[in-house]
């Protein structure tokens, strides 16, 4: 995705006027009260993109629900009158999945927040999915539990879009992501009916449609209420930042942690290009600027034994060049290398006018020469390109830093893009390890995915969503076999 | 030209059984047949779909007993020779193998590397596919969770033949939807499981096995779910009583109950953990004892197989909350002694399941009579929040009862998808959830 910084450079926008018709509006405003329903261009101005900043589309309305029942009949009045529509929490993603094509009515579903429910002898939450994900965390922490997917934008993001795209984070290397931690769901299926779907005990029966749901990216209806699982916190969490002088060598060393049979909480890689970029920031955690790359290594759990794993990572990375193994001495130095981490996106705004991130993956033996390969890519292309992503997955982030202004450049980018994806594809890999399909990947999907794949995902949405009311436009492309 | 005769002219002669021993409650397909290319298995769809025949797709058969009773079975199709791994790579911990692989021999492919799949359900000759299918799990769901955790790509052939994809063989991935979890635990109603993709994990270096025995449930149950709290990382915790334990002949004195906490990590962690361990079992009357390695592993081969090793004829599966699993044993444990049948239980304290094991059920009406009117007074008692599945049960009782219950408003949702997939009921109907 391109994330431009100003925004109206956009290189695709739509201003779709679609205005609903007058009974729609009442009928809405009476099960949400006036206040909550959001028509005028000022107002709407928000709505009309998310984190993909380059696509633009004006909703209809916007709707604010400030209870779960109000879904249902909402959901209802549109599909009685064939108006799509697009449930959104807080428009962090990145493959444009929240944007309201066709002039869809925004079901804005953030004041939806509360925590219903805390059961540690279960150990289990049931929030509302308006919910801003780091706030479970936060109610649960004093208790000793968490909740584990933590995607970057966690402290803004919430559990309902986490849910749509099965939102994964730097913990997921060990603890799986969204998919792994969701035991139930309340859903409002694209008819305006609710239903339940899996347990919030051991697995329900049938087949498991909240597995399919997950990840289904707001197409199969919309997550009012989730049960999900809590975890307890672990006794011991120890951080480790280790500098190399090869890109190869460092992706090298990653493979053989996860040989070893070592299974670091977290594993990340930043290259050279994003620790200057970080180190001339707010974000500045005292990297070495001059290394062409580092890993962050977390461990967690118990401290027993822990230690030897820290010798085993330690003597992994002297093996390839690892200059300085830098543990982390307290929670407050955790934290500071992760800021440096999780703040590199914003760090690499500094560089340019715009950042096109990408994501996806490949196996993770093929790091070293993926890796070589991106920036030759980049080169041929002469662009300002830099690294930093889940390396303990093999979920890459390339980012090339632009000016959007710059015509060729866009170009240039747009093409560069392409080729790094196919180069994942190519090596076994896939189009995106966590920020979706969205409006923005469709077009790549028949690059890992036959026309009989594609239809099976068809079959399903026909089932949950007969109309296509529901986020329309996205995850799935029209293909050929849908002409007959 | 009959069935058989058409069949061997695609498949040729070797791939096709006249005589079969299989019997799905009561119901005996006409012939049976073990394709070698996932072609071959497109073929006999094809065939069966334009024909009108019913299909039983399944590995080697460890879980037929698991269903309703078939409407009709014309084919029983085994993916027992599509048995070769086909990638396996250790530094990317994923391996990629044909749906017949026996868990055993993959098993034995990935430990060489001090890796595996962590599933151990029951059924020493279970496949890859059949496991994926029935989404089988064991004694290590505690810490690893169930195939659903592992799986990250499947190729399935449809009713009508078409082979799809779904997922990919990366670790990490959310192109499209997630269809590899529509395929798992769908029992073979959906399409046919040719391959598999997986991703694996390192098995731990070291393991023991402790035993909390006790005279009564509630004290274990409390230990158990401090244990499920804690920061303690187990890789099996089951609760059973005592006659579970004799028949895997662990003796347990005076006691009625006993816990099982195995865990696995480097040796540190372990010693750790155990003696923590000892430090929650706080009430007097409680045992506490270390397994010798012989034992303990000699236990969990028979706790896995127990439904064998004790000769179950019903088997009930209940789901529910893990602080209610304890509570449900006794429940049904005090009903069927006063039935008098005799029973063994397994509670998964962690995940929430119980299984009930029952002999002599089927020794007459009245009893079935009996074990009919528990099983509708524990459907009651799970309540909303969970379910009971009979996974074996002879068919007197089958004939009265369905064998998952009734889906909780999701019925027409699965119908639907079953409707999209297998139009023509292709693949094994009647034996489903909702009629399916």
């Amino acid at each position: 995705m391109i994330q431009t910084a100003k925004g109206n450079s956009a290189t695709t926008s739509e201003a779709l006027n679609r205005k609903l018709p007058d009974s729609v509006l009442n009928s809405i405003r009476s099960i949400v009260g006036d206040a909550n329903v959001l028509e005028s261009d000022t107002e709407i101005l928000p709505y009309e993109c998310d984190g993909m900043m380059t696509h633009r589309y004006r909703p209809s309305a916007i709707v604010l629900p400030t209870s779960s029942d109000q879904v249902a009949p909402i959901v209802r009045v549109l599909a009685e009158h064939s108006i799509p529509f697009v449930a959104r929490g807080a428009g962090t993603g990145l493959s444009g999945g929240a944007l309201a094509t066709n002039g869809a009515v925004v079901i804005e579903m953030a004041r939806l927040n509360r925590i219903l429910e805390i059961d540690y002898d279960n150990r289990l939450a049931v929030v509302e999915t308006g919910l801003v994900n780091i706030r479970l965390s936060q109610a649960v922490n004093p208790d000793g539990f968490y909740y584990a997917p933590d995607p970057s934008s966690q402290t803004s993001c919430t559990i309902g879009g986490n849910v749509a795209e099965s939102a994964g984070g730097p913990h997921c290397l060990k603890y799986g992501t969204t998919t792994n931690h969701v035991i139930g769901l309340e859903v409002v299926l694209p008819s305006g009916e609710v239903v339940r779907l899996g347990g919030c005990g051991a697995d329900d029966i049938g087949y498991d449609l909240l597995g399919v749901f997950v990840g289904g990216e707001g197409t199969l209806g919309v997550a009012t209420k989730t049960w999900l699982r809590l975890l307890p916190s672990p006794q011991t969490v120890k951080t480790m930042l280790i500098d190399f002088m090869s890109v190869e060598e460092t992706s090298k060393a990653v493979s053989e942690i996860i040989a070893t049979g070592i299974v670091p909480a977290a594993l990340e890689m930043m290259d050279g290009a994003t620790i200057r970029a970080v180190e001339a920031s707010i974000f500045a955690t005292g990297m070495p600027v001059d290394a062409a790359a580092v890993l962050i290594v977390e461990l967690d759990g118990l401290e027993a034994g822990m230690d030897e794993t820290i010798e085993q990572i330690k003597a992994i990375a002297e093996a390839h060049g690892g200059r300085k193994v830098y543990l982390a001495e307290d929670a407050t130095e955790r934290a500071r290398i992760w800021a440096g981490r999780k703040g590199a996106f914003g760090a690499l705004g500094r560089v340019s006018p715009d950042l096109m991130i990408q994501d996806a993956v490949i196996p993770r033996t093929k790091l070293p020469e993926v890796l070589s390969e991106v920036y030759r890519i980049s080169e041929r292309y002469n662009l300002r390109l830099s690294n930093v992503f889940h390396a303990g997955d093999g979920n890459l982030h390339p980012n090339i830093s632009f000016d959007s202004r710059n015509q060729d450049e866009v170009r240039r980018v747009t093409a560069a893009s392409k080729e790094i994806m196919e180069l994942c594809v190519h090596a076994g890999g896939s189009i995106t390890g966590e920020h979706g399909v969205g409006l923005d990947k469709i077009n790549y999907m028949p690059l890992i995915f036959s026309d009989a794949d594609l239809e099976a995902m068809h079959k399903v949405r026909d089932v949950f969503n007969p109309n296509n009311l529901a986020n329309p436009d996205k995850v799935i492309p029209m293909h050929r076999c849908r002409a007959f | 030209m009959n069935l058989a005769a058409k069949l061997e002219s695609t498949l040729g002669a070797e791939c096709v059984f006249q005589s079969t021993t299989l019997n799905v409650d009561g119901c005996r397909p006409v012939v049976t047949v073990a394709p070698k290319t996932y072609e071959e298995v497109a073929e006999v769809l094809r065939f069966a779909d334009i024909e009108g025949l019913k299909v039983l797709p399944f590995g080697t058969g460890t879980r037929l007993h698991i269903g309703n009773i078939p409407k009709k079975i014309d084919i029983a199709l085994s993916t027992a020779r599509l048995n070769q791994v086909i990638s396996y790579e250790p530094a990317d911990l994923t391996a990629i193998a044909e749906a017949g692989v026996p868990l055993v021999d993959f098993f034995a492919r990935t430990s060489a590397n001090g890796q595996w799949l962590p599933v151990d359900p029951p059924g020493k000759g279970s496949t890859l596919g059949g496991v994926i299918a029935t989404n089988a799990f064991g004694p290590l769901r505690t810490f690893y969770g169930t195939p659903r955790d592992y799986v990250i790509g499947l190729k399935i052939v449809a009713a009508d033949g078409t082979l799809i994809k779904t997922g990919g063989r990366v670790v990490k991935n959310v192109a499209g939807y997630d269809l590899n979890k529509l395929f798992i635990g769908s029992f073979g109603t959906l399409g046919v499981i040719v391959e598999t993709a997986f991703k694996l994990r390192p098995v731990p270096e070291s393991e023991s096995t402790c035993l909390i025995t006790s005279r009564s449930i509630e004290p274990l149950a409390a230990v158990a779910n401090q244990v499920f709290k804690s920061q303690l990382l187990p890789i099996s915790t089951l609760l059973t009583d005592s006659r579970a334990l004799k028949v895997c002949d662990v003796p347990t004195g005076e006691a009625k109950w006993g816990l099982l906490v195995r865990f696995g990590d480097n040796r540190k962690s372990i010693d750790y953990q155990v003696h923590k361990l000892n430090e929650l079992v706080a009430e007097p009357n409680s045992i506490f004892q270390i397994l010798d390695y012989s034992t303990a592993s000699r236990l969990w081969q028979a706790i896995a197989d127990f439904e064998d090793v004790f000769a179950s004829e019903v088997t009930l599966r209940i789901n529910t909350l893990p602080n209610r699993s304890a509570e449900m044993a006794t429940a049904a444990g005090s009903h069927l002694k006063k039935s008098g049948m005799s029973s063994a239980s397994i509670v998964h304290t962690s995940s929430g399941v119980v299984h009930l094991y029952i002999k002599s059920a089927s020794e007459n009406d009245a009893m079935t009579r009996r074990v009919l009117a528990m099983i509708e007074q524990l459907r009651a008692k799970v309540g909303d929040f969970g379910s009971l599945i009979i996974e074996r049960a002879p068919l007197a009782i089958k004939q009265q009862v369905d064998v998952w219950g009734q889906p909780r408003g999701t019925a027409a949702l699965m119908r639907g998808i079953k409707e999209k997939f297998d139009p023509k009921a292709t693949l094994i109907p009647g034996r489903y959830v909702a009629g399916i």
